[in-house]
């Protein structure tokens, strides 16, 4: 690479440039004030060529500082933690439950088995959906599916569901910085006997912050993540401290999951949205890709909640199907198993009609046409 | 005076440039049938002329004889005049207006509008065609909504020609336009086979897998209601995100060029009409060989 020297940089330095285009050395042209490149003739402004110099970092390289300060680790609970002897869960009772089952594998869990507190929760949301609206919402849920097996549901899967306060870190943070993208903007013409398309190529930078509030990731390396994630989201107007007069009549599994080992997915999504974002922000643009992010973590904070969702299980033809309803609002999700037999006769269906349909359409309008 | 000189011989050059072209043109060699009248052609019978004319010397003795005998049958059937004409030019007259003058100067034409076909084969290099013409009162064979009758008789005598059996082809010509006499220029439909029907089968197999495919997908999908979470813009405080810089830096541009596809005849046939004074028209229309 070429050097020259930038009369804008500061004293003495020396920058080195590259086209863009053909990746050749660029030089300044004293006459536009323009960088130019010496094989393409490529021009660009020095302002460009020094936001292509511009490095990033990579997307989940955050520093989030000492966001768990907000944590009350060894708190007073006014609650007790046992441990499930088939499956190893931890779970949380209010100290006045007698005895309960674990909402993993159904065994009970023996009051003896206490094995100690842990982190207070910061927060909790109660319980809304009570056990007796479950059997409507999961009527609803099966309604409409046609792939259903028709010997799959069964009334007693319901009797077992069970109500869990299932732990979530909180990841509260400011996102703020410079992000750069590349983009394009495409025009068609015709030239003779050519059809062309010019592509111009920018270099978007964008700097700006925002604030993510309270995105939950569940604590418990039990819990399916992408249960957890699907009965999102949750009407936090209706988180409350903590208190565990709300465990009454449920278990609450503990965390077993500390908030770093989570934190990447929680940077995944927040990266994801601020990206969108920024995007957005394009206008007529086509963005091809981030170039460089220069964006960081500031007031970063975790908090520790509660949230309340209701499981149960169906055993199918051997496999066991997993399911969660958002006990707030009574979101249920899950996957279900699928009929081959259905699924051979919607295929066969569907195929046969449109088989029938466009060849006999198409038939009709050549002997029409004859 | 020298200058005067000098301004006329450059204007005698100019003359003679600018006059050189329309010149040659105006000396294009015409052939001796040529009409010299062209905007006052009578037309007329001669039993005697002949049906064949070779210039172009493609035809064997016996092949004469074979063509002569299907112009005969289908002029003595359907009351009608035939000939086929070959040249090795069109003398930059075209085969349309080359065939039309043919006929029309030459003595062709059943009375009295002068009704009949000629076929010209042109062997002109660079420019091999062919160029069927009806005149009279069967140029409606090749007019109107039976202009598609071109394509018909172009079908039946093009793998000859490419093959170079020449007379097969005139001989295949004129059966298929004896064919067009007999129906009056509408052709019944052929019986239909399983070939007509290639193309709705395979359009309705084939949409009728992709539309399936995607019916069971989206069912599947019904089925499936759990995901991984990738996106975090529910939990963006509202109002939070500020733009505080925005900077759009051109970089270069590209260009990419695509030849366009034209869309020539491929193998089909092209059309005209003419018309001669008071006199009648024709229709007719050829293709490259």
């Amino acid at each position: 690479m070429s050097e020259f020297y930038n009369p804008n940089a500061t004293q003495g330095t020396l920058e080195r440039y590259q086209c863009p285009s053909c990746g050749a050395p660029m030089n300044f042209d004293a006459a536009s004030g323009n960088v130019i490149c010496q094989s393409c003739g490529n021009q660009m402004t020095i302002d460009a060529a020094k936001a292509m110099q511009k490095p990033g970092h990579g997307d989940n390289d955050f520093n989030w500082g000492d966001y768990k300060a907000g944590l009350s680790y060894n708190g007073q609970l006014d609650t007790n933690v046992y441990q499930c002897h088939s499956c190893g869960a931890m779970i949380e009772c209010d100290a006045s439950t007698a005895a309960t089952t674990c909402p993993y594998c159904g065994n009970n869990v023996v009051l003896s088995d206490r094995v100690g507190s842990g982190i207070k929760p910061n927060y909790i949301i109660p319980f809304k959906i009570q056990k007796k609206d479950l059997k409507p919402l999961i009527d609803n849920f099966y309604k409409k599916k046609r792939l259903l097996p028709k010997d799959f549901f069964s009334e007693n899967n319901i009797g077992k569901a069970q109500g869990i306060y299932v732990p979530f870190w909180f990841f509260n943070c400011g996102v703020a910085g410079g992000l750069s993208m590349n983009a394009s903007q495409s025009f068609s013409y015709s030239e003779g006997d050519y059809d062309c398309v010019r592509t111009d190529h920018y270099l978007l930078e964008r700097e700006g912050s925002m604030a993510f509030d309270k995105l939950p990731v569940d604590a418990s390396t039990k819990m399916d993540d992408d249960l957890m994630d699907s009965i999102e989201p949750y009407d936090y107007s209706e988180l409350v401290p903590f208190n565990s007069a709300y465990l009454a009549g449920y278990v609450a599994d503990r965390f077993n999951s500390d908030p770093d080992a989570e934190l990447p997915r929680a940077n995944a999504r927040m990266m994801n949205s601020a990206f969108s974002a920024f995007r957005s922000t394009a206008g007529n643009y086509s963005v091809e890709g981030i170039r460089a992010n220069n964006l960081h973590i500031s007031q970063a904070d975790c908090k520790y909640a509660m949230l309340p969702v209701y499981l149960f299980h169906c055993e199918y033809r051997g496999k066991t199907y997993r399911y969660a309803v958002n006990g707030q609002t009574g979101k249920l999700v899950g996957e279900l198993p699928i009929s081959k037999g259905k699924a051979a006769a919607w295929f066969a269906g569907v195929f046969a009609g449109v088989f029938v349909l466009v060849s006999g359409a198409l038939s009709l309008m050549q002997l029409l046409g004859r | 005076m020298r200058k005067t000189r000098f301004c006329a011989f450059v204007l005698a050059a100019l003359f003679i440039l600018v006059s050189l072209p329309s010149a040659a043109a105006a000396s294009a060699e015409r052939p001796a049938w040529f009409p010299e009248d062209l905007d006052s052609l009578p037309g007329f019978y001669d039993s005697t002329a002949p049906r064949i004319v070779d210039f172009a010397d493609v035809f064997s003795p016996g092949e004469e004889a074979a063509i002569q005998a299907r112009i005969d049958w289908l002029c003595e059937k359907y009351s009608t005049d035939f000939v086929v004409v070959t040249d090795i030019t069109t003398y930059e007259l075209g085969a349309d207006d080359y065939s039309f003058y043919f006929y029309k100067n030459n003595g062709y034409g059943v009375e009295p509008r002068y009704s009949g076909n000629i076929l010209f084969i042109s062997f002109e290099p660079g420019n091999r065609t062919w160029w069927s013409q009806a005149f009279g009162e069967y140029e409606y064979l090749f007019a109107g909504s039976n202009r598609n009758n071109v394509n018909v008789v172009d079908d039946a005598i093009e793998p000859y020609m490419h093959s170079g059996d020449y007379a097969d082809g005139v001989i295949a010509y004129i059966e298929k336009l004896g064919e067009l006499y007999e129906y009056e220029g509408e052709l019944p439909a052929p019986p239909l086979t399983f070939a007509d029907f290639k193309v709705p089968i395979l359009a309705g197999l084939g949409g009728g897998l992709i539309i399936a495919l995607i019916v069971l997908f989206m069912l599947i999908g019904e089925m499936r209601k759990v995901a991984i979470g990738s996106e975090a813009g529910a939990y963006i405080v509202p109002g939070s995100f500020i733009l505080s810089r925005s900077a759009d830096h051109y970089l270069y541009s590209s260009v990419t060029r695509t030849k366009r596809e034209k869309s020539g005849s491929g193998g089909g046939s092209s059309f005209s009409s003419h018309s001669s004074g008071s006199h009648s028209s024709s229709g007719g229309g050829g293709r490259s060989f």
